[in-house]
């Protein structure tokens, strides 16, 4: 709508003509300027400008809707506005799965699963209606060359036996997953503004980006790729709102500057206190960036135990569940009492979970 | 014109005015009471009694009508606090908040909510605009709200939630005077009319709209922007620009607050600002953004439970008070500690 074109609106043929011999052309150019440097431009007194500026506000503001119209909307919608996980604890606490018109981050060491759960997504998108799924392409960013469609297919077919053995299925979940390999954060933003054909011709259901975090690798300042990256984070959900669809992105840890770092576990047993002062981590992307998302999933172990923690979500309180990494993919194992502060940046991660290099396995 | 002997004043006065210099009318024009009382050696007070008297047909002239008048529109402190008393409160539906707040968010005023990602802040608008709609039978505010969603976070199947919590509550009331409206969860839905901006152009629009907008939806009592920060944060190059908008926006939502009397909640985010080798997290959008808003309110974890801590307001003290979110929605600490998170 900030694109809305001043010749579009209602206004009057000489005040049109003379917007748009000085050069403003769109309501951004309107809205955006002072009014003085209006009056200015246009030669016109305060009074016909604010009438500009309301006539133009009108136009370019988007319609309302009741929020029981919006309810009637989602109960209209294909899944009901959500992406099924098909990990009931999880879909419980999202009210449905990961929901649609948002971004679901998932932020996790390295080998904790992110890219398994991803695929998992991907299964469920592709899917048909009659077993649960939406029935649509998938559109996967894989900067980091973890799309490994032969895992993808153990997924499938551990997951759903009974479709995926007929391998004309596979086939078809296959053809259903675009795979790219941006190679930069501009590569990746200059595709963004051509996804929109893309979106209608394929009938995109979901949208992955595996990882984020990895496209910032470059000699760019810091400060810059996080300006980037927030507008990127405008215009994804953007996407996401205007097509309906859920978009999930995945981030890395990195090692904190903070200090103290404390995690407390309570069961009925014990209390038990733990600090570790020497490996604190951290989501990447800084704090701004965990504005952006709608939803944080993080994915951290204790005590050995890997546990999956919807960390930031507006349908559920923090929920931290234990869980596993198979030929299914992710599967969550029992349920367990653990209560969790509210830091979302911070990523609780144990010594021995470290082997050599610094890798993680699977 | 020698018009002396016209005017409605004792010999002497007319001597004096005469040997000052005031022999017409123009010449009484524009001088003030301090001038005149100086040039013919008379008290102010007795100036002003000239100037009225003489003025007192002439309906163009600013001495004629009173002098408070001046100052249309102001009144007194007492006014001021008799109004004060009787102004209503949207409740938060969490008792501690509640009096930190001095009984919950006041209409006429613009409140911010500030906190890191995930604290609550939109669990705390969606709340609000439940509670706002509660019926003055329940001592509520009986209003509708208009809720700006910049960042998609308001999920409908959430805010169903809270109406249902609400309407559980309200049962539990047992008023006998409540419509049945009221209890039913598709009302408090209906009276929310959610706008989703993409991008700041659509935000400075909306914002600009709704003058018309309150005009046809008179029952409005509530305005929410989660966030305003959002699409403020990345887009400028030019900070003085988006400074310039952002204080404008804010002069418009304190004005429609107080013409329109109705609360104004603004959720910001947070940034971090290094000082002294340690990172702290403060407010976003700036020093100058701070002076948009009455009350500012900060959200932040300490030890797995919630605070609220009143930072900025111009009569109620800077304390905190813990809060919790439970699947009805906001509410006091200790009310269900099984669902507590």
């Amino acid at each position: 709508m900030a694109g809305r074109l001043i010749s579009g609106m209602q206004l009057d043929a000489p005040l049109s003509h003379i917007l748009h011999a000085r050069g403003i052309l769109t309501a951004k150019d309107v809205l955006c300027k002072p009014e003085t440097e209006l009056m200015e431009l246009l030669d016109l007194p305060l009074s016909r400008i604010r009438d500009v500026i309301f006539q133009t506000s009108i136009d370019a503001c988007p319609p309302y809707r009741s929020a029981l119209a919006l309810k009637e909307e989602r109960e209209s919608e294909e899944g009901f506005g959500h992406l099924p996980t098909h990990l009931m604890d999880i879909d419980s606490a999202l009210l449905g799965g990961i929901p649609f018109g948002a971004i679901t981050e998932v932020v996790g060491p390295a080998g904790f699963g992110k890219t398994q759960l991803c695929l998992m997504l991907c299964v469920n998108a592709a899917l048909q209606k009659e077993y649960g799924g939406l029935d649509g392409s998938v559109i996967y960013y894989d900067s980091e060359h973890k799309f490994h469609p032969g895992r993808m297919a153990e997924i499938a077919q551990s997951r759903f036996p009974h479709v995926f053995s007929d391998l004309n299925n596979l086939r078809k979940l296959a053809t259903s997953i675009l795979v790219y390999h941006p190679h930069s954060l501009d590569e990746f933003i200059s595709s963004l503004d051509g996804l929109e054909n893309i979106l209608i011709e394929k009938k995109v259901r979901l949208l992955i980006v595996d990882s984020i975090a990895a496209l910032l690798q470059s000699e760019d300042g810091q400060e810059n790729q996080f300006q980037k990256l927030g507008r990127q984070a405008v215009t994804m959900k953007y996407l996401a709102e205007a097509f309906r669809i859920p978009i999930l992105v995945t981030n890395q840890v990195r090692i904190s500057s903070n200090s103290r770092f404390s995690v407390s576990r309570h069961n009925e047993d014990a209390d038990t206190m733990v600090h570790d002062p020497e490996l604190q981590l951290t989501a990447a992307l800084g704090p701004s960036w965990a504005h952006s998302v709608n939803i944080r999933i993080i994915l951290e172990s204790i005590g050995g135990q890997r546990f999956l923690k919807i960390a930031k979500s507006p349908l559920s309180p923090v929920t931290v569940h234990p869980y596993k990494v198979t030929n299914r993919g992710l599967e969550l194992i029992g349920r367990d009492n653990y209560t969790c502060g509210g830091d979302i940046m911070q990523i609780h991660i144990d010594d021995d979970n470290i082997h050599g290099s610094g890798e993680w396995e699977v | 014109m020698d018009m002396s002997n016209v005017w409605p004043f004792p010999l002497s006065l007319r001597s004096k005015l005469a040997a000052a210099g005031y022999s017409t009318l123009a010449s009484l024009q524009n001088v003030s009471p301090s001038a005149l009382a100086r040039d013919i050696n008379v008290s102010r007070e007795e100036a002003l009694r000239i100037l009225k008297t003489l003025h007192g047909n002439d309906k163009s002239s600013s001495h004629s009508s009173s002098g408070s008048s001046l100052l249309n529109g102001a009144k007194t402190a007492w006014e001021l606090l008799c109004h004060e008393n009787t102004r209503r409160r949207i409740s938060t539906s969490c008792a501690e908040l509640d009096s930190l707040l001095g009984g919950g968010i006041c209409l006429q005023e613009v409140t911010e909510i500030c906190g890191a990602p995930g604290i609550g802040k939109t669990q705390f608008s969606m709340q609000l605009a439940i509670n706002v709609q509660i019926p003055k039978e329940a001592d509520g505010v009986g209003g509708k709200v208009v809720y700006i969603d910049t960042e998609g976070s308001f999920m409908v199947e959430r805010a169903l939630q809270m109406a249902n919590g609400c309407v559980a509550h309200l049962h539990s009331l047992s008023l006998s005077s409540l419509s049945s409206e009221y209890l039913d969860v598709d009302t408090y839905l209906s009276n929310i009319y959610y706008f989703r901006i993409c991008n700041c152009t659509e935000q400075i629009a909306v914002v600009n709209h709704l003058e018309k907008f309150l005009e046809d939806h008179k029952e409005v009592k509530l305005i929410v922007i989660d966030s305003v920060t959002f699409h403020f944060r990345h887009n400028f190059e030019d900070m003085s620009s988006r400074t310039r908008i952002l204080s404008s926006m804010g002069q418009k939502l304190m004005h429609i607050s107080e013409s329109h009397q109705l609360a104004v909640v603004l959720v910001n985010q947070v940034t971090t600002k290094f000082s002294g080798g340690i990172s702290k997290l403060i407010p976003a959008l700036g020093e100058s953004w701070s002076h948009a808003c009455t009350n500012r309110l900060i959200l932040y974890w300490e030890d797995n439970q919630r605070f609220a801590y009143m930072y900025k307001s111009p009569s109620l003290p800077s304390v905190s008070a813990p809060f919790s979110v439970t699947q009805d929605g906001m509410c006091s600490v200790n009310y269900n500690k099984r669902q507590r998170v």
